[in-house]
């Protein structure tokens, strides 16, 4: 368990070279090294300061160079990535980023019980790493099956040979998006108020 | 309902589109597939369709003289049917309370219809009331993007000002009670103290026979005792302790102990006790007996802050006394006595004839001054307080109590000064 805390406290440094080495240089200005190392600092010092707006930050950077390097591989007609290694970056990012929260919000916890040794604040503990782990657990099955089912989808709609470049099927693409987007959104899902409860 | 993280996830989504759409790059679109996918699978297994927690707390104790460790036990079960793997639970607390053992902010996952039970404890804080919650609990999917909100309203834990062990004090109140008590009344009947000499007639007790008396005037004569009555007292807690900054504290914590002391003793003797607060929060409890009466008038006691009220002092106490005091009845007055203004109110009180007692915490002195003139002027303040004092020692028993010294030994000194005033 705290291997895997230490590696997902770490992760910045593996996925920031990662991200920006993969995207084409003139989206970071030929400056991928200090990106990386930027990046990757950041991260590290957040997750180390149970600081969640750096974690945050660091995280969305990545989306964000991720991004900016498809659309200037687009500007600049170069080849694109392989879809795969894209929606597995892709993933990596989210779920890293999604991992990283409970772990800081676990040491942020863990660090208000400090140096007590009692019998309760014992229970408190073990109670926590219950639910770090269970956490933990929910968050790597969320990416591994989203990342599968993306990966399927994929496959499947290569077959059917959609192409994106015909406006038509595009904008039936598009709505159809949006559509499934708000349904997956509010179904089964009523707003609720706050509950009270004795 | 939805989280901001849901709303900063379907805008990304918006984004991506938005993107794909320009360049017309289906890479970019194809982003948005793993989002979709975990929307629908936290949608579909991350939190039950209806989440019920039934919630409780206990606090123990609820009430203190500030003693114990207060112990809050929290009660969460899940009768959702299936399990909560992303539970915050958040027990609000004042700023001023730290829990030492156990926390007050936890995370946990909870099973399908599993109680939990988390406990934690903290030093009792000082006089007042605390609140203790509200306890919030929030159920979230793995992710965060749903989230179910259940609230328990707060507890409060009152901390008690400890009255003094006082053993008694003098009042000689007009207007006396039914009962038996430890005010003498002026009158023959059953009591400890001598009253006069009356001769035997049938019927009377033997035990009482006075034989020297008997001896000397050649008759049967016995001895009779002063009758022992209760009264009604109202005691008025002054809040306004506009003072030296640093002594303000002390000098207003004095006052509530005072007020709480003789409101114990009081009753103990089997009076009906009633309290004012007076200041910038304002209470009344009616005139009472007994224990509950002394609990309630220690729980508005420990509500008690200091600061200035905007009637002034004395012309609150006289009209409050015609309304919850018989005429003639006691009254006592804990102030610390910085407006001049208060006794004014205090001799229209005697003109109506009650009796009014005031118990007056002395000032500590200051260590040292910030400058001549605030030393000047604390020189002043002082010098007008001690012009009340000489002026209130006509018409009423003054008890003052410097810091440092048990109320009990005070309220003795003025009885004893009480009676050579009235001697001379």
């Amino acid at each position: 368990m705290r291997g895997l805390v230490l590696l997902i406290k770490l992760h910045h440094l593996g996925l920031a070279p990662w991200i920006v080495f993969s995207i084409p240089s003139g989206a970071v200005l030929g400056l991928q090294v200090p990106f990386a190392a930027g990046i990757a600092l950041l991260g590290v010092v957040g997750m180390i300061l149970r600081n969640r707006s750096l974690v945050l930050g660091s995280s969305m950077s990545l989306l964000g160079l991720m991004v900016l390097g498809k659309v200037t591989s687009d500007l600049n007609a170069l080849e694109p990535i392989d879809t795969g290694v894209l929606l597995l970056q892709f993933v990596a990012i989210l779920f890293l980023m999604e991992a990283s929260l409970p772990v800081v919000q676990y040491e942020e916890d863990f660090a208000l019980l400090g140096e007590r040794n009692d019998e309760l604040s014992g229970r408190v503990a073990t109670r926590l790493a219950s639910w770090l782990r269970s956490q933990l657990y929910a968050d790597a099955r969320l990416g591994i099956v989203s990342f599968l089912t993306s990966l399927g989808l994929l496959i499947v709609g290569s077959l059917a040979g959609v192409g994106i470049g015909h406006l038509a099927a595009l904008a039936v693409f598009v709505l159809a998006a949006v559509v499934a987007l708000l349904f997956l959104l509010t179904y089964r899902r009523e707003p609720e108020t706050t509950g009270r409860s004795k | 309902m939805f989280t901001p993280k849901a709303a900063a996830y379907f805008g990304l989504c918006t984004v991506l589109l938005a993107l794909a759409l320009t360049f017309q790059d289906w890479q970019l679109a194809a982003l948005i597939l793993p989002i979709a996918s975990v929307f629908f699978l936290s949608n579909l297994s991350g939190l039950p369709e209806n989440v019920r927690i039934t919630l409780g707390r206990s606090v123990e104790p609820s009430e203190s003289f500030g003693e114990d460790d207060v112990r809050v036990e929290l009660h969460l079960e899940n009768r959702s049917g299936a399990r909560i793997g992303n539970l915050e639970v958040h027990d609000v607390l004042p700023a001023n309370v730290k829990p030492d053992k156990g926390s007050n902010s936890v995370h946990v996952a909870l099973d399908a219809n599993a109680n939990e039970e988390l406990v934690y404890k903290f030093p009792s804080p000082s006089r007042g009331h605390t609140l203790v919650g509200p306890l919030l609990v929030r159920a979230r999917d793995p992710l965060g993007l749903y989230m179910v909100e259940e609230k328990l309203d707060p507890d409060t834990v009152a901390v008690l000002p400890k009255p003094e062990k006082v053993r008694g004090t003098e009042l000689r109140p007009r207007h006396l009670g039914p009962w038996p008590g430890t005010i003498p009344s002026r009158s023959t009947g059953h009591g400890s103290e001598f009253y006069s000499l009356r001769s035997y007639s049938s019927g009377d007790d033997p035990k009482r026979i006075n034989w020297k008396a008997t001896a000397r005037y050649g008759r049967l004569v016995l001895n009779e005792t002063e009758s022992e009555r209760v009264t009604d007292v109202m005691i008025v807690l002054d809040t306004d302790v506009a003072f030296y900054e640093s002594s303000e504290r002390e000098l207003f914590e004095r006052g509530v102990r005072a007020a709480a002391s003789m409101a114990s003793l009081l009753l103990r003797q089997g009076n009906r006790v009633g309290l004012v607060l007076q200041g910038i929060e304002r209470g009344i409890v009616r005139p009472g007996f007994g224990k509950r009466q002394e609990r309630r008038i220690l729980y508005m006691l420990a509500a008690a802050r200091p600061g200035a009220s905007m009637l002034p002092t004395g012309y609150v106490v006289s009209q409050l006394a015609r309304l919850l005091l018989p005429s003639r009845a006691q009254v006592v007055l804990v102030s610390s006595l910085l407006d001049t203004e208060v006794a004014s109110g205090i001799e229209q009180l005697t003109v109506d004839g009650y009796s009014v007692m005031v118990v007056t915490p002395t000032p500590t002195l200051p260590a040292d001054y910030e400058s001549d003139s605030e030393k000047l002027a604390f020189k002043i303040l002082m010098l007008e307080r001690e012009n009340l004092l000489l002026r209130l020692e006509r018409f009423c028993t003054l008890v003052q109590w410097p810091e440092d010294v048990p109320l009990s030994s005070r309220l003795r000194t003025a009885k004893v000064r009480r009676i050579r005033q009235l001697a001379h």
